[in-house]
């Protein structure tokens, strides 16, 4: 079986091949069946591709990839990903977790190292509130996790469509970021520190973040994750 | 949707199965060879959404591999299940298309019953 990375980088080349009208018209059914994260990555690149040789060959023959899909490119990527098969549930949860993990182990990471920087002008405290700490990271991972689907769901409105304010659409997304942002750092002042703590210094912090990141990256190998 | 795909809508699964039975075929082929029978009129990209319910349905299987002129395609070959399927679907069709036919030839001749069943 060919993997679906491989499929993508295929697909990439390929596309270049493709006159403007018909390029405009797939890349928007490509975007369109790709945001669609219940359906089966594997099986969604494999019918691109399909999609794509087709209208390669057919383009030899001068026809337009309205000629071969019809009119509605909307409807007809609904009419596919109606037969696609789902995504199963244990990549899906493989997915989410590698993000999860990810995130976390980049910011204890990087959380040693400003705490070294900072130690060398003056005494810092590295001590760990558990309950601020949960309540914290389980904001910023809801945040992001929102942010995303906004944005997703920015970008799905704006395909298909032939003249979408880009310059409206970017300032939408960000004005949620800044939103989501600012919530986090107020939260972080406001919620007082209190119950249990322990110290966590820089070392640790530092040496924890890598290993959680190069344990994450072994098993997005090995699960053949992304 | 015009008359003839709203017809052919329901009887595509078939044809296109009947294809895939007699040899493994990539989609362009696929759709070139519906042309060649007849069904031009289909709109091309309609064979697609056909092959995924079929592969879902475990009718037929697609295997990605390279081709003879070098890139990879998804060849498709009818499974057990997608053989037992047509048979079914043949036997149907027999069923319907007869009658189907008598009766729409029946408006340019005899008009009764009788006559088209005398014709059997």
């Amino acid at each position: 079986m060919i993997r679906s990375k491989q499929l993508i980088a295929e697909n990439n080349k390929k596309r270049k091949l493709l006159t403007k009208e018909n390029e405009k018209y797939y890349d928007d059914m490509l975007i369109y069946i790709r945001l669609n994260w219940k359906a089966s990555e594997q099986q969604s690149e494999e019918i691109l591709m399909e999609l794509l040789d087709h209208l390669i060959e057919g383009q030899h023959d001068g026809k337009t990839a309205a000629d071969i899909f019809g009119d509605d490119p909307k409807g007809y990527a609904d009419e596919l990903l109606g037969e696609l098969p789902r995504e199963t549930w244990k990549m899906r949860l493989l997915f989410f977790s590698y993000l999860i993990v990810n995130l976390i182990s980049i910011f204890v990471g990087v959380r040693g190292i400003v705490l070294l920087i900072v130690g060398f002008f003056r005494p810092v405290d590295t001590s760990i509130f558990i309950f601020k700490s949960t309540l914290v990271t389980l904001y910023w991972l809801l945040a992001i996790a929102l942010l995303i689907w906004f944005i997703l769901h920015i970008i799905e409105k704006s395909i298909f469509k032939q003249n979408s304010s880009n310059w409206k659409n970017a300032l939408k997304a960000g004005l949620a970021g800044s939103l989501v942002t600012g919530s986090g750092f107020v939260m972080t002042f406001l919620v007082p520190n209190f119950g249990p703590s322990f110290a966590f210094g820089w070392l640790p912090s530092l040496a924890s973040g890598v290993i959680l990141w190069l344990i994450n990256f072994w098993a997005k190998k090995q699960f053949n994750i992304l | 949707m015009s008359v003839r795909s709203q017809l052919l809508k329901g009887v595509l699964d078939g044809c296109v199965l009947s294809i895939i039975e007699k040899e493994n075929v990539y989609g362009y082929e696929l759709s070139k060879k519906l042309q060649d029978a007849g069904l031009g009129d289909v709109s091309e990209g309609t064979i697609y959404p056909v092959l995924l319910r079929l592969q879902k349905n475990g009718y037929i299987r697609g295997e990605m591999r390279p081709s003879e002129s070098g890139p990879n395609r998804k060849y498709y070959s009818l499974t057990d299940e997608g053989c037992a399927a047509l048979n079914e679907l043949a036997q149907e069709w027999a069923h319907i298309a007869g009658p189907v036919t008598a009766l729409m030839r029946r408006r340019q001749a005899d008009d009764s019953f009788e006559a088209i069943n005398r014709g059997k």
